[in-house]
């Protein structure tokens, strides 16, 4: 059973990133969800909440390069892409890479950054590849971009480009803690910091294999016309003034493909696609005045429509 | 308004869809009336709507039910004396009363030889049954889909008993067009009246406006069937003729400024031998030729065929809708779009697989075998039974939900039942879940022990409490998620 594999490793990468982030089991499995599908994450939620302490307990689980970008207005481009500069000694130009030459990126803040700085990642979150004074490069595999941003702070920030937030796969948010998890955090960071002694527990290699097992898990017909119907319904719904794209709907299968393969199935269930769905569609409908006076969130227009899709089920004998 | 509209045609319709296979009937029986004293089969028929009119009058009238079954026995005597007075008796007075001597005295032969006077009180007896029924039950979905349920086993019964004894009787298959032809007008009423009750949607206008098509199409196929002649045709002739000839003395008018050319002297023309040309047959615009009426007599064929085929679908495929909704009790469930295609489609395609099979087993029997792979018996089995599963909790008052998954489903069942049933549910949940989305069943359970789970089961009530429903079928996964993490680490520590 090669799936269970899939499971094994996503529990020892929980349990790990779980001595730093506590009651988060959700987040962290979707975290793993990103990582299985290769597909970047955006973390959207308040300050102090732990998004950056997430996404660096993540890459720290991971064997393989890090790199942190802290987004600023005053970033250029090819701070993060890289740069060709002349060296004397040699008198040839020579590539310094940027830090996006990394298998996994934070963008701390990503939102500070100004309109250009952030569409020189456009590029590299879909192809995988850098374009640096004219020359391509591939960037190292696994890559995965974990960007955080604050949605509350609206000063000395740049809202993201439509573009861009399609490719994140998951935008996810990590919410206040409970009091008692809030008095675990307490004493867990009592000493020092937790972070500072976590092990990785996933090399990159291993972390490709995953991510072909999990392709290979079965998607049965029915359910591939579920997805697209739920794609389809966000395009005709009312309050929404431009729904998923195409590649949001191949996030959701290769999401749901990994969700199944992390609960040890070799096989998508409507209820993998279901609990997918706000976290792969939510940030990418644009929903219109109307809806958004009404106080209605891309969430809920979400739910409404998984409550009123039919589910690919066995019809009742009559 | 509209909806009194709608109303109003749909009891017309409904008296003309039960007209066709009673006509239908009383033409045959009146072929089989002996000495060729036939009746007048409209006058009989007359007979329907003059008695769905009284009864409806006196349910207005909201009388007591006693008077009405006397009132409905008095017309029925007196209106049958009448037409048998009329139809068979006409050369006897009225005040002379031999005439019912006579009557009498046929009766008694009724015995020997089929006779008219027995088939007018049939008759007669007949329509007041259906114009009673009618008037008394409204014109509703379920009385469209009965009469044409009943009127096409009818209309099979005579045009099978016409072919076995012979016996032929006019307009057969007009009626049973017109039969078809109302059947889905009906079903076209009926699904509008609903649809405007619930929501006055973009397909139903559609349907509406369909609807209005085919009927004005054959309404105007009708009139000019009936107006057109050769008369009329022959008219149209002359008075096109008369233009043509206006138009050809304008231009000789017009030619006739032009200068005439001199005579000139031409050489005699070549003599040339010409073959013999068969004189041509007068064209008669008005007589088609013999082709065209043929492939247009095909047509018309082909076209009733589709129209029969179309009718029978669709109330077949109605019928099968309201009686899901009659097992489920009017709940919500999934509206299973194009289910009852699907599934004839099916049926037909594992018809056509099977006879090709027996006549070319040795190039079919792998595409046969490749249409059923995808299901193997196992799989088969689980998904009868959690289709049993769910008529089960539907019939108890818990239908699934369009947009439930099963685990959902189950989710939603499990607090409804005892603890002892809950097991079994989750256990035919499971089977269901990989049967279905796996499409093999090399992991699962023994079947035996998936059905013996659903013997227990279903020996179990659902309670009806007024507790609403619970849509949280994660529950359950997050318990077996815990399970298998706490059996997990259970392992760990073990080996640690």
């Amino acid at each position: 059973m090669l799936i269970k594999r899939v499971q094994e490793t996503t529990e020892r990468l929980r349990d790990n990133v779980e001595k730093v982030i506590i009651g988060k089991r959700e987040v962290i499995e979707l975290m793993a969800v990103a990582l299985l599908c290769e597909g970047h994450v955006l973390i959207d939620d308040i300050p102090g909440i732990g998004k950056t302490s997430l996404a660096k307990a993540v890459a720290r689980s991971l064997g393989g390069i890090f790199r942190r970008i802290q987004f600023t207005p005053d970033l250029l481009p090819s701070d993060i892409t890289g740069v060709y500069y002349f060296n004397q000694k040699t008198s040839e130009f020579e590539l310094r890479p940027g830090p996006v030459t990394a298998n996994i990126v934070l963008a701390d803040e990503i939102n500070r950054a100004t309109p250009r700085t952030q569409s020189c990642l456009l590029e590299c979150m879909q192809e995988r590849q850098v374009t640096i004074d004219g020359e391509t490069l591939l960037l190292p595999r696994p890559f995965l971009v974990i960007a955080t941003q604050n949605p509350i702070e609206l000063e000395g920030t740049f809202p993201l480009p439509e573009a861009q937030i399609d490719r994140f796969l998951l935008r996810l948010k990590l919410g206040y803690p409970s009091e008692s998890q809030e008095k675990d955090i307490l004493l867990r960071f009592m000493d020092d910091d937790p972070l500072e002694h976590l092990e990785n527990v996933i090399e990159a290699q291993e972390l490709q294999e995953l991510q072909q097992l999990c392709r290979k898990v079965l998607v049965e017909d029915t359910v591939l016309t579920y997805i697209v119907n739920i794609s389809r319904a966000t395009r005709s719904h009312p309050g929404v003034r431009l729904g998923m794209s195409p590649r949001a709907t191949l996030g959701l299968r290769l999401a749901s493909q990994a969700w199944a393969a992390i609960q040890g199935r070799d096989f998508v269930i409507p209820d993998d696609v279901k609990q997918l769905a706000v976290p792969v569609l939510a940030h990418r409908l644009i929903i219109d005045l109307q809806s958004h006076l009404r106080g209605q969130a891309s969430e809920d227009i979400i739910k409404e429509i998984l409550d009123n899709l039919p589910v690919p089920v066995e019809e009742s004998q009559c | 308004m509209k909806a009194n509209w709608r109303g109003e045609i749909l009891y017309a319709v409904t008296l003309l869809m039960e007209s066709c296979w009673l006509g239908a009937l009383l033409l045959f029986l009146n072929e089989l009336v002996a000495d060729g004293r036939q009746l007048c089969i409209i006058w009989l028929w007359l007979m329907y709507p003059v008695v769905f009119l009284l009864n409806r009058l006196l349910r207005s009238l909201e009388w007591k039910r006693y008077r009405c079954y006397a009132i409905n026995g008095l017309a029925f005597a007196l209106g049958t004396l009448l037409l048998i007075k009329t139809q068979l008796y006409a050369e006897y007075s009225l005040l002379d009363g031999s005439w019912l001597s006579a009557l009498g005295g046929n009766m008694s032969q009724t015995f020997q030889a089929f006779q008219p006077e027995l088939l007018a009180i049939i008759g007669c007896g007949l329509l007041f049954w259906r114009g009673w029924h009618l008037a008394h039950h409204g014109a509703t979905f379920a009385t469209v889909g009965t009469s044409f349920q009943f009127g096409l086993s009818i209309l099979l019964i005579i045009l099978f008993l016409s072919y076995l004894t012979g016996v032929s009787f006019p307009n057969a298959i007009l009626l049973v067009i017109a039969f078809c032809f109302l059947s889905l007008v009906g079903m076209g009423l009926c699904r509008s009246t609903e649809a405007a009750a619930e929501q006055a949607g973009a397909s139903t206008r559609e349907l509406q406006l369909l609807l209005f098509t085919v009927v004005l199409i054959l309404l105007l196929g009708l009139l000019a069937g009936s107006f057109i002649n050769s008369n009329l045709l022959q008219l149209l002739l002359d008075a096109l003729r008369w233009i043509w000839s206006i138009i050809v003395k304008i231009i000789a008018f017009l030619l006739s400024f032009l200068p005439e050319p001199g005579p000139a002297e031409l050489p005699p023309p070549p003599t040339i031998p010409m073959p013999e040309v068969p004189p041509a047959e007068a064209f008669h615009p008005w007589t088609l030729p013999e082709p065209i009426r043929d492939i247009l007599g095909k047509l018309v064929v082909f076209g009733s065929l589709v129209l029969i085929v179309i009718a029978l679908y669709r109330v077949f495929s109605d019928i099968l809708r309201r009686l899901r909704g009659a097992v489920t009790r009017g709940a919500t469930i999934e509206p299973l779009p194009r289910t009852f295609r699907a599934n004839l489609l099916g049926a037909l395609m594992r018809l056509i697989y099977r006879i090709l099979g027996i006549l070319f087993p040795w190039r079919l029997a792998y595409r046969h075998r490749r249409v059923t792979e995808g299901q193997s018996r196992e799989v088969g089995s689980i998904r009868h039974i959690y289709r049993s599963l769910l008529r089960w909790g539907a019939e108890a008052g818990w239908p699934r939900r369009v947009s439930e998954t099963p685990y959902e489903y189950l989710e939603t069942l499990r607090t409804m039942l005892p603890a002892d049933g809950r097991g079994q549910l989750s256990c035919i949940t499971e089977a269901y879940v990989i049967a279905r989305y796996r499409q093999n069943w090399e992991v699962g359970e023994p079947l035996q022990q998936i059905k013996g789970s659903w013997e227990k089961l279903r020996r179990f009530k659902l309670r009806k409490t007024g507790q609403e429903q619970t849509h949280a079928g994660s529950n359950y996964l997050q318990e077996v998620r815990n399970a298998n993490q706490t059996s997990s680490g259970n392992d760990r520590e073990i080996e640690g």
